[in-house]
């Protein structure tokens, strides 16, 4: 099992303990209040207060609902037993207790007070900022002001996103701004803003990685886009503003597609899908890093769509597990130079060679990724091969990750030479 | 039951004393003076004893872009934490997890085991979704 299918399993075992433990939505203000005991959720003896399990689930609910269809597109996913058991939950999910939420002012009231607590915190915060801790000792071995205050940033960037999300839900059916927590939601996120904008560089390089870290762990890719509620809403939180940062586009890009045009071996139509998933390439690189881009379309998860890290379904990839038709480009993706492994160049390129042959009246473009690049033994093992398919149409793109792994660049390889 | 190395020991109290000052000692009902140095001792065998929660983890260290050793952290339901090498065989620091905020803001006094908990949990997912902890193991209770 992926760790991503790890977590949605685990997101769901959470909701399906709370759902029949979180007090119906429309229960009387007192019951918001009462301490409640939670015996699947939290253990034996365990109590809470009912405000709290009902924010919780609610922020469980909308972290999963939008992790599940972010990995069931990315992946190629829909007709899976994942997606249709994660359909049957929400439609629950939503029976037992978040389409009632429009009809419950009392736990909307309660909410509202504790969100408006936080948001003072987070303003608070926000004043101490720069945070000078001086070496401290906490955690496993000394932990300097600019980690903890990363630590922190990242925590609230991520808290003020899901109570954003947990807003909309609860007032998308009752109409937009009708109970204020989108205001307060949205204050939260300012103050976090005006808290990061406060740090300093060292906190705000830290911060990026963590980022970068969580986008993959959570699919929060560009063009995975957001949950349609909140996109109606027409508001980007403060971690959607870090996590759209983006460099400038990579030069080669539109330069290889240009050079494709004017090749009369490319049809419009293999033009039209070698641009969409190169264009593809160059931002899941760029968002994923090479590593994590090679390992999630390797990944047993992986079945193509046009969600996917190469941009369609019509794509076949190696290495692969499902070999399918053959289509029109190729991807073939290394990892290292190692002529033992399964992802290194080598038996990368093998295995493209063979795709090559078997799939001859159809392929039309291949493009070969890899974090390393030999010139020598390329010229000696494959260029003659390749060049030999060249010369019946095919197009190649060689595309090399550099340093950080997030940027690639082409490598020149010219068969008409 | 893990042992203090008697330097850290002393290090690690007399921290304590410094950055969170009336902390443990309002956890722990002790009025009128400082927690001493074998009351804190007696603290982190306590948590070890009765952690909710156990899990193995390497955190981040930014200082060199790495990650430090891994070690088992053992949660009571204060929210008190106590850190052990990963063989359990020594104590690594003993804290109250109150967030990077001063004491009693997160989570607010007088609230809830079950909230403390809940809170707890979703901190340490989202910390494993942003790597500021990775090669996670939850033995118990997260």
């Amino acid at each position: 099992m992926s760790e991503f299918q790890r977590r949605i399993k685990r997101m769901a075992g959470s909701l399906r303990r709370m759902l029949p433990e979180v007090p119906n939505a429309l229960s009387s203000e007192r019951v918001w209040y009462e301490d409640i005991a939670a015996r699947r959720t939290l253990g034996h003896n365990s109590r809470v207060e009912a405000w709290f399990l009902a924010q919780f689930f609610l922020e469980t609910y909308v972290d999963w609902r939008d992790f599940v269809g972010r990995w069931t597109r990315y992946f190629g996913q829909s007709d899976s037993r994942t997606a249709r058991s994660s359909e049957r939950l929400n439609r629950h999910c939503r029976t037992r207790f978040v389409n009632g939420l429009p009809f419950a002012p009392a736990l909307r009231h309660c909410l509202q007070q504790m969100w408006t607590e936080t948001l003072h915190g987070i303003r608070e915060a926000s004043k101490g900022m720069p945070v000078d801790l001086g070496d401290s000792l906490e955690g496993p071995q000394n932990e300097n002001g600019s980690q903890v205050a990363a630590d922190s940033l990242m925590h609230e960037l991520i808290r003020c996103d899901r109570h954003y999300r947990v807003a909309v839900l609860a007032e998308s059916q009752a109409g937009i701004g009708s109970f204020g927590l989108i205001e307060i939601a949205q204050a939260m996120n300012t103050a976090v803003e005006d808290w990061l904008g406060k740090a300093t560089e060292e906190t705000r390089e830290e911060v990026r990685f963590y980022v970068r870290h969580y986008r993959h762990s959570m699919l929060r890719l560009s063009w995975l886009g957001a949950d349609d509620e909140e996109a109606a809403a027409g508001y980007v939180t403060t971690l959607n503003k870090v996590l759209k940062e983006r460099r400038s586009p990579m030069s080669w890009l539109h330069t290889l597609i240009d050079e494709l045009a004017h090749d009369e071996a490319m049809s419009d139509v293999d033009l039209q899908l070698a641009n969409r998933v190169l264009s593809r390439i160059a931002d899941a690189v760029e968002e994923l890093g090479y590593e994590c881009f090679a390992e999630d379309l390797s990944s047993r998860d992986f079945l193509g769509s046009d969600d996917s890290p190469v941009g369609s379904d019509r794509v076949n990839v190696i290495p692969s597990r499902h070999k399918g038709a053959c289509h029109s480009i190729v991807v073939a993706v290394a990892q290292g130079a190692s002529r033992t492994t399964g992802t290194g160049f080598p038996r990368i390129m093998r295995r493209l060679k063979t795709h090559l042959i078997e799939c001859a009246s159809t392929t039309r473009v291949a493009i070969v990724l890899c974090d390393q690049w030999d010139s020598r033994s390329f010229a000696d093992e494959h260029f003659d091969e390749l060049r030999a398919h060249y010369r019946k149409g095919v197009r190649f793109v060689f595309l090399v990750a550099g340093t950080p792994s997030r940027r690639m660049a082409r490598v020149p390889v010219d068969f008409g030479a | 039951m893990p042992t203090w190395n008697p330097t850290n020991l002393r290090r690690h109290h007399r921290e304590r004393l410094r950055k969170d000052p009336g902390c443990l000692e309002e956890l722990l009902g002790i009025s009128g003076s400082a927690i001493t140095e074998a009351q804190f001792e007696a603290v982190s065998h306590q948590v070890v004893r009765d952690c909710w929660a156990e899990f193995e983890a390497q955190k981040r260290n930014a200082r060199n872009g790495g990650y430090y050793d891994a070690a088992v952290y053992s949660v009571d339901e204060n929210l008190i934490t106590a850190i052990t090498d990963k063989r359990r065989a020594r104590f690594i620091t003993c804290f109250h997890e109150h967030f990077d905020k001063p004491h009693g803001v997160e989570p607010p006094r007088g609230v809830s085991a079950g909230q403390r908990r809940l809170l707890y949990q979703q901190r340490l997912d989202e910390a494993e979704d942003f790597k500021k902890y990775i090669n996670v193991r939850r033995k118990r209770g997260v």
